[in-house]
């Protein structure tokens, strides 16, 4: 019977300190909701028929658009558009 | 958004839900709401993706709201991962050994070829060729050639944002076959792959095929034996083949890059298994690349490009420089380059028959990226309406860079066209785009203190090599 060997292993640890995510809303109506896309092929179209469907249901307070320029590079107004909205859908097109 | 306190619901494709949960993960927060469309979105008629928006839309509003069902799809949990694995075990297991679990950093296995294979293979810890059992010895031997401590961490390297530590490194260089002696080249790629500006993060989950080219200058080249002649990208030399496959094993088990999970490269190119040459600098007429990018000709660099694979051109027939030139600029300009796409660097590889004929009709080096900005143009005419709206969308700089002409450079500056000297004797050179959106990075070999080595025995541990080296340098 052939012996064991001890090997290392090659992965790389990922070390991350868990994260609470932000508590829900209780409601979307009078809310600013934020609508992000990647700015890949129609992430504008998907997040635009949500926006109209969420404004038929909720009556939100304002919508706010926000898409990358550059699908490559990470978006530059993230903080603007925190500020800005109360709930953010984000869509990732492909 | 979420650290701000601000809710968010994030829709991708079913192809990119691997990519999204793992990112999720990474980032701490495993719940973070996902909700999945089938794929594609990209090339459909609005009325079809409309209708993908309309049956996710309460999934969407469920996971903005308090008390709302959790929206993450644990069934879809690891979906990319197990279709991975089960394509793996297509084939027949080659024991009926079951793997056993790492635990603090190692495994136990059966000590036969077979058994450690298959281990490997299961874990997703391979590129699908053989290579060689990372024992603590044959680890501890890499580690000798490089003076940091193993548990220093390098880089976090994307899209798993996994620790890069030295020691890890080393476990993916013994895998790869190489010599210890590689390893400081190795070490170094690994730190200029984890600059910024390099966006290894885009280069390893893009659809497109890129991988990182290594390019090493210097003598550490020369002592190491990198081919840099006759089938300088293809096989044969030991340091080429291994440095080049370490950096790849590297990606998939430090980085996450295991394909069609968080590498999404449609097709791939065969330099994702091994993509690594030095330059020809006896036969390069002009500077070495390095000392063009400010080095010293002493120094030992390496230069990590975010590159497609190469395309040959053949001009066997001009005898004049701006003739090969001209082939040259030609062979370059097509419609479907992601330069093309998106800006950035290409890379002319021109073999050493070619260079000397250009040079010695006196161009220099800039001579020929101006030539080939001007001369390597796509026509307008030659792109589909509908993609040209898609292209200008991308590459906001093109409009202006165009303006009224109706020829569209394949960078956005003459400067972005890389130029270097590589293979032997036959009238070759090659063409390498890249992903675009990525710089290429170059560093010095060096120890830790920044000071750049002229032999990797200056790293070797436990001997006077790079005690005496190091001071006699600095008298």
């Amino acid at each position: 019977m052939s012996s064991k060997i001890e090997l290392l292993v090659p992965e790389g640890q990922v070390k991350s300190s868990p994260l609470n995510i932000a508590p829900r809303v209780s409601g979307l109506k009078g809310m600013v909701i934020g609508f992000l896309g990647n700015g890949k092929p129609n992430a504008d179209v998907l997040l635009s028929r949500l926006a109209h469907l969420l404004k038929g249901e909720f009556e939100p307070a304002g919508i706010r658009s926000r898409h990358k320029p550059r699908v490559t590079e990470p978006a530059t107004f993230i903080e603007e558009l925190a500020e800005e909205s109360q709930a953010v859908i984000n869509a990732i097109g492909d | 958004m979420e650290k701000r306190g601000v809710p968010t619901v994030t829709i991708c494709t079913d192809e990119f839900l691997a990519l999204g949960l793992a990112e999720a993960r990474a980032l701490g927060m495993p719940d973070l709401p996902l909700v999945t469309v089938p794929h594609p979105l990209g090339g459909l008629p609005n009325e079809q993706v409309e209708k993908k928006a309309d049956q996710v839309y309460a999934e969407v509003i469920r996971g903005l709201l308090a008390g709302g069902a959790k929206v993450s799809s644990t069934k879809d949990a690891g979906r990319g991962e197990k279709r991975v694995l089960k394509a793996k075990t297509l084939f027949a297991p080659q024991t009926d050994e079951v793997p056993s679990a790492p635990e603090g950093g190692r495994v136990w296995v059966t000590d036969t070829p077979e058994s450690i294979a298959q281990l490997f293979e299961v874990r997703g810890w391979t590129d699908g060729l053989p290579f060689v059992p990372p024992t603590k010895e044959r680890v501890a031997k890499m580690l000798s050639y490089m003076d940091r401590d193993p548990q220093e961490v390098l880089a976090i390297l994307p899209p798993r944002w996994g620790e890069a530590t030295l020691g890890k490194v080393a476990v993916n260089a013994v895998m790869a076959g190489c010599l210890p002696q590689y390893f400081p080249v190795v070490v170094t790629t690994v730190l200029a792959l984890s600059d910024k500006a390099f966006n290894l993060y885009a280069v390893q989950a893009t659809t497109h095929p890129c991988s990182p080219l290594v390019f090493v200058n210097g003598p550490i080249a020369k002592e190491l034996n990198v081919n840099g002649r006759y089938n300088a990208l293809g096989q044969g030399w030991r340091a080429n083949a291994t440095i080049g496959r370490a950096v790849r094993l590297i990606l998939i088990n430090i980085g996450g890059g295991a394909p069609g999970v968080l590498d999404r490269a449609t097709l791939g190119q065969p330099g994702k298994y091994s993509y690594c040459l030095a330059e020809n600098e006896e036969e390069n007429p002009w500077k070495p690349f390095h000392v063009e990018r400010g080095f010293s000709k002493e120094d030992s660099t390496v230069t990590v490009f975010g590159a497609e694979s190469p395309h040959n051109i053949n001009d066997h027939g001009s005898t004049s420089g701006r003739g090969i030139l001209k082939t040259v600029a030609h062979t370059i300009a097509g419609s479907g380059s992601n330069n093309v796409l998106l800006g950035g660097e290409v890379l002319l590889l021109l073999g050493p028959e070619h260079a000397t004929t250009i040079a010695g009709d006196g161009f220099s080096k800039e001579d020929i990226q101006r030539y080939l900005y001007e001369e390597a143009r796509v026509p307008l005419g030659s792109f589909p309406k509908e993609n040209w709206e898609w292209i200008c969308q991308m590459r906001p700089s093109l409009k202006e860079i165009l303006g009224d002409s109706t020829q569209v450079p394949i960078v956005d500056r003459w400067q972005d066209i890389q130029v270097a000297v590589a293979g032997g004797a036959g009238k070759h050179s090659a063409f390498i785009p890249s992903f675009g959106a990525t710089r290429s990075i170059t560093k010095a070999i060096a120890l830790k203190d920044g000071r750049p080595v002229r032999s990797v025995k200056e790293f070797k541990k436990g001997d006077g090599a790079s005690k005496s080296l190091s001071s006699a340098r600095k008298k």
